[in-house]
């Protein structure tokens, strides 16, 4: 269980969070969403510690993460980001295995454990296949998948450990619709096996899709909390994002799908 | 990290040692062993060449028995007349060693200075930290010849580092934008930094009228005055400094991703930052304070190595270290022989050679992945 008390926090002078108040349960999707500036990214940073808050705190399974040091929240909490700042030149391999790196000593090899755990990172990502090859030559999708399986490394413990957290930053924005499906079934696998996931998401659809919960941000603040069907709804949206939609219900799923709509009259090309 | 965490992590490694990695490890362990140990032995025979030959030459294998002979438990006949010994050790071997040290130090020093600043261009020139370097070496120079040789010879190497660490603190502090150090500006800051250092060590070496032969000759990289006292002094900057960077090569791995995903992974990044910076500044300023300022080394040789053993620093710094040695010898024994008994600078040297192949590198890199 992840829980957020109240928490604010400000990259200098200017606030970036104020008093939010969530929790996340292990097994669920919480996506994060709002327009660019909101705090969707502000609030992953702070989950995972690189933002450090100003009020309030973060437990983890009742522990107050600040008061944990690096290595163990890191152990704990794994962020598998967009794959635009990689080196090109490692192998898969060895990348998931970077994951392991709070699990080391300073000076110490990685272990016959670290390189079971690394294996079946990669079977659960299914990218086993790909681990001799160089990161640099994937496919952006096959890179995503990469760093979904470090982040597994990472958070791989000892057994009857406590649930831990996948934060997502945009991970399938720059994919096309195949592949975007594609990760978030094995984001959706990964969370039923016992992983809190929160998501910082754009696309509306996926979100209703896939998400659990979604939380709604808007400068900083949190708006709303709960399942999609509550949240994406017009009035909701056009808080969020100060936008004008139509949400309609999924034909094969019921959840909501929602459409742009235009202000006044209409500008879209419908008499052609 | 807790003592009994340490413990407990040794514990469990004892129990797992002797682990056999699954293929995808295997043959990235195995290549770059013998990738080192192959280029250990090359720097060895291009020592022995390069300490041979000179005014008078002296066969590689007489060189080998010379110095066997004067290891200890060892009985080697050498049959060699006894002036070689002297050659060998008053004049051959101090040059070979501090060129090998320099060369080390260079490509060692641009090996860090790149993954840190995830920079294929950083090296010690382009960031302006030789060129602050050598402001404090010529400073100290200047000094010792003004006040007479009362002052040690451990002067220059400290006075290079200081300006060396100002050089740096100064650029980050310049090139620094809110949180994050982008490359272009770090770079720009480099140039301009370097410059001024340049320029106030050219008004000092103007006022020095006289003695200026001696400072220009140090600034092209000569090693003619090489002695053991250098090799000594030396020495140190290198080996701590390597030694420095070498134990944060795996956190160093890591930096080339960004900095926010170091972090999360549990990476302590300003130590790393830090700890790094200050090594590599280190090495360079030892081996500028008494070489002088030799281009090109500390950008191609690190480019050459991780093209040959890939990016994992842990194997790159040992490769790039040797590669380093090996690449300075050889180009120290082209600028003693190619117009004998003249010596070129070493500088002019490096320039030559490595000017194209880094020419060939850009032309290279369009197509590929640098780190």
């Amino acid at each position: 269980m992840l829980t957020i008390e109240h928490l604010s926090a400000a990259y200098g002078k200017r606030m970036a969070l104020s008093d939010i108040c969530m929790e996340a349960r292990a097994g669920e999707i919480v996506g994060v969403m709002g327009s660019n500036g909101a705090g969707k990214s502000s609030l992953l940073h702070a989950i995972s510690g690189t933002l450090a808050p100003a009020q309030g705190r973060v437990l983890l399974n009742g522990a107050d993460l600040s008061r944990v040091s690096v290595d163990a929240r890191a152990r704990q909490i794994a962020v598998a980001p967009q794959s635009s700042h990689l080196p090109g030149a490692f192998t898969v391999g060895e990348v998931v295995l970077m994951g392991r790196t709070p699990h080391l000593p300073f000076l110490g090899a990685e272990s016959a454990h670290d390189y079971e755990i690394v294996n079946a990172a990669l079977t659960r990502t299914a990218t086993e296949a790909l681990a001799e090859r160089r990161i640099g030559e994937l496919s952006g999708g096959e890179q995503q998948r990469v760093l979904i399986a470090r982040a597994l490394a990472q958070i791989t413990g000892d057994a009857g450990a406590q649930p831990c957290v996948l934060l997502l930053d945009e991970a399938t924005a720059h994919l096309d619709m195949k592949h975007q499906a594609a990760i978030w079934e094995l984001v959706r696998q990964l969370a039923r096996s016992g992983l809190i996931v929160i998501a910082a998401l754009h696309d509306l659809n996926l979100a209703a899709q896939y998400a659990d919960r979604l939380a709604l941000l808007s400068g900083g603040r949190l708006l709303a909390c709960d399942r999609p069907s509550q949240v994406l709804t017009p009035e909701w949206l056009r808080r969020t994002y100060d936008i004008s939609t139509t949400v309609i219900s999924h034909p094969l799923y019921g959840t909501p799908l929602v459409a742009l709509t235009a202000e006044g009259e209409p500008k879209c090309n419908r008499d052609l | 990290m807790s003592l009994g965490e340490i413990v407990g992590a040794l514990r469990m490694r004892r129990k797992t040692a002797r682990a056999t990695p699954p293929p995808w490890a295997m043959a990235n362990k195995a290549r770059p062993r013998i990738l080192i140990i192959a280029m250990a032995l090359g720097v060895v025979a291009i020592a022995l060449l390069s300490t041979g030959v000179g005014s008078v030459f002296i066969p590689p294998l007489t060189v080998a028995k010379i110095l066997l002979s004067h290891l200890p438990l060892t009985q080697v006949q050498v049959g060699a007349p006894s002036t070689f010994e002297v050659i060998l050790f008053d004049i051959r071997l101090p040059r070979v060693a501090l060129v090998a040290l320099t060369g080390a130090a260079l490509a060692t020093s641009g090996t860090a200075y790149q993954g840190l600043f995830r920079n294929p261009l950083a090296d010690p020139y382009l960031i302006g930290v030789a060129a602050g370097a050598g402001l404090g070496a010529i400073g100290a120079i200047a000094l010792r010849t003004t006040n007479a040789p009362s002052i040690s010879a451990f002067l220059v190497p400290l006075a290079s580092f200081i300006g060396a660490l100002a050089t740096v603190a100064l650029v980050y502090q310049l090139g620094r934008i809110g949180r994050t150090t982008p490359t272009t500006t770090l770079i720009l800051a480099g140039v301009a930094v370097g410059s001024l250092a340049t320029a106030l060590s050219t008004f000092i070496l103007l006022r020095l009228g006289q003695q200026m032969v001696h400072v220009m000759a140090f600034l092209l990289g000569g090693y003619s005055a090489a002695g053991w006292e250098a090799v000594v002094a030396v020495a140190p900057f290198t080996f701590i400094g390597f030694a420095l960077m070498y134990l944060y090569a795996r956190p160093l791995n890591l930096l080339l991703f960004d900095e926010e995903q170091a972090r999360h992974l549990g990476v302590n990044v300003g130590r790393v930052k830090l700890v790094i910076i200050v090594a590599a500044t280190l090495t360079t300023a030892g081996a500028v304070a008494f070489s002088g300022l030799i281009g090109f080394v500390g950008l191609v040789v690190p480019h050459a190595a991780r093209l040959v053993i890939g990016p994992d620093h842990r194997r790159l710094l040992p490769l790039a270290a040797l590669g380093g040695a090996g690449f300075l010898m050889l180009a120290d024994l082209l600028a003693r022989t190619v117009i004998a008994p003249e010596e070129l600078p070493l500088g002019v040297v490096t320039a030559f050679v490595g000017a194209p192949f880094f020419l060939y590198l850009l032309r290279r890199a369009r197509n590929a992945a640098f780190f």
